[in-house]
């Protein structure tokens, strides 16, 4: 029995339909089986909410006179470094930019501020200083700006991932002797520790590990506004090794988009990885609906199912030789103490469980409302399976 | 017999004198000094660690406000912002003493009891929930 994206908006519009976290989808599966599932269940929503790097923002400045033309020059938001060379007027932010202060402190440099950090700034309504350097011309003749700005002086601002949701990711640890600082966080000595960095069973390509229901046009949360699907991320792929029908690593993502003045300084946070840099931290969840019973089935999957390899972040990962040193579930991963071998070695996690389950809980009270309509593809992602 | 953890700050003016040589013979407690620094701007802190018995910790105590060297207990210093802390849990695994754990709700929660103020979490947190106060 297969359901259409359709019939399920119909409906969430009568406000009849059956919507449950990731988390509830687990008890509901191992309760009443896979097939009930797919049959009363309609969606299931999730949520993830760490740090993505390829995360920043473009908007347009107000026009000035004399005119200026950034683009061909530079131009600094809060003394961070922006990118300009689209046109005149639209600048581009990335998260992990840092200003040159930053890069010449002390080693390992705990940073304190950066892209993000301006992001951030201008989510809480914070003025931000825009510095700029152009090299003139007849239509465009300022050859300098100096202007500081809040987010609501802006017409448009759009905050853009060209990757998110990686749908699994690697476990770090570190089998060097010396301490190093890595963007899964400080990694002690002779693996003293272990980090990782998913959402797990609420993690939302997760839910839907062969990408059946969802493809370019689908409608998410993304940082407490609405936001869309519009590309498959930077690093995407499909080929990738499986284990019950999970892939195990990075495998697919997604590029995400939404109005930036919609979003909220819950869901959208500068972070700052002492010794890597400044990244950003994106709430982001899917609705995933229940279109047959092989995603019932993956929707239904716990923690002890999925498993994320361990990689070594000292020689493996920088030299781009990454090998799985073993396979380990988010359930080991969660429990605090993952074993390998005879060593027991604690995990920490980068991925904040409770927000995610707040996101998840958002986006159900919103289609049980009748407020959130599932966003049927009009295109798949490269790799993706085929409902029924 | 009790114990007790004292985060101590010596002024510039009494940071040079033999504070602690002075109440181990004074005293009659043990000690165990967890951490001692002193700043650029000759301030020193010192994280102390006493058991004996209440009488002579009170003494001990007494000992500190007369020498001119204030003090607070432990863990006192190190402060949660609720408002900045996302519950990611990186403090868990980055604490050495165990002081951060997940309650049922997975959020994290800090124990200022098992807290030695080495500050890691301070410098570390990513998203700077933590701070000292002193």
């Amino acid at each position: 029995m297969t359901k259409s994206i359709y019939e399920i908006n119909e409906k969430i519009r009568r406000k009849k339909a059956v919507v449950l976290t990731g988390e509830e989808m687990v008890s509901y599966v191992r309760e009443h089986g896979v097939k009930n599932a797919a049959r009363k269940v309609d969606v299931v929503t999730t949520g993830t909410f760490g740090p993505m790097c390829s995360s920043g923002i473009y908007f347009n400045i107000a026009k000035t006179s004399p005119k200026i033309k950034l683009g061909g020059g530079e131009v600094t938001l809060n003394r961070v470094p922006a990118y300009a060379a689209y046109a005149a007027r639209d600048v581009f932010l990335g998260a992990t930019a840092l200003p040159r202060y930053e890069k010449n402190r002390i080693r390992p440099i705990n940073f304190k501020y950066g892209g993000a950090g301006v992001i951030e700034d201008l989510i809480r309504g914070k003025s931000v200083l825009l510095e700029a350097t152009a090299y003139g011309t007849d239509c465009y003749p300022a050859t300098s700006l100096r202007k500081s700005f809040k987010l609501s002086d802006l017409t448009d601002a759009v905050l853009f991932n060209p990757r998110n949701c990686y749908q699994n990711y690697n476990a770090a640890v570190n089998r060097s002797d010396k301490t190093i600082y890595t963007y899964m966080g400080i990694l002690k000595p002779k693996m003293g520790n272990i980090s990782y960095s998913s959402a797990g069973t609420l993690s939302p390509l997760l839910n839907d590990p062969e990408l059946k229901t969802i493809g370019i046009g689908t409608r998410v949360f993304m940082a407490g506004a609405e936001g869309y699907i519009v590309w498959h991320g930077t690093q995407h792929t499909t080929a990738v090794k499986k284990k019950n029908g999970f892939p195990v690593g990075g495998a697919a993502n997604i590029a995400l988009i939404c109005d930036l003045k919609k979003t909220s300084p819950d869901f959208l946070r500068a972070a700052y990885l002492t010794g890597y840099g400044v990244s950003l931290a994106v709430g982001v969840g899917i609705p995933i609906p229940v279109l047959d019973e092989s995603i019932a089935r993956a929707a239904g999957k716990d923690d002890d199912e999925i498993f994320a390899p361990v990689i070594d972040y000292s020689q493996d990962y920088p030299y781009g030789k990454e090998k799985a040193i073993a396979l380990v579930s988010y359930k080991e991963l969660r429990s605090g103490i993952v074993k390998l071998g005879k060593k027991e070695i604690p995990s920490f996690s980068w991925s904040s469980l409770k927000k995610a389950r707040e996101i998840a809980a958002i986006l159900k009270k919103k289609i049980r409302a009748g407020s959130f309509l599932l966003g049927d593809p009009t295109a798949a992602l490269p790799g993706a399976g085929r409902v029924g | 017999m009790i114990k007790k953890r004292l985060v101590l700050k010596f002024s510039p003016q009494v940071v040079n004198r033999p504070i602690i040589s002075a109440l181990s013979r004074k005293c009659d407690i043990s000690f165990n000094i967890l951490q001692a620094t002193i700043t650029q701007n000759k301030v020193g802190r010192m994280i102390l660690e006493m058991e004996g018995s209440k009488k002579n910790i009170d003494a001990a105590c007494a000992f500190f406000k007369k020498s001119g060297v204030s003090f607070q207990r432990l863990g006192e210093d190190i402060k949660m912002d609720e408002k900045k802390c996302v519950s990611c849990g990186v403090c868990i695994g980055y604490c050495p003493t165990g002081a951060f754990s997940f309650d049922a709700e997975k959020k994290v929660v800090f124990d200022p009891k098992k807290c030695i103020a080495c500050e890691f979490c301070v410098t570390h947190c990513p998203y700077n929930a933590m701070t000292l106060k002193y």
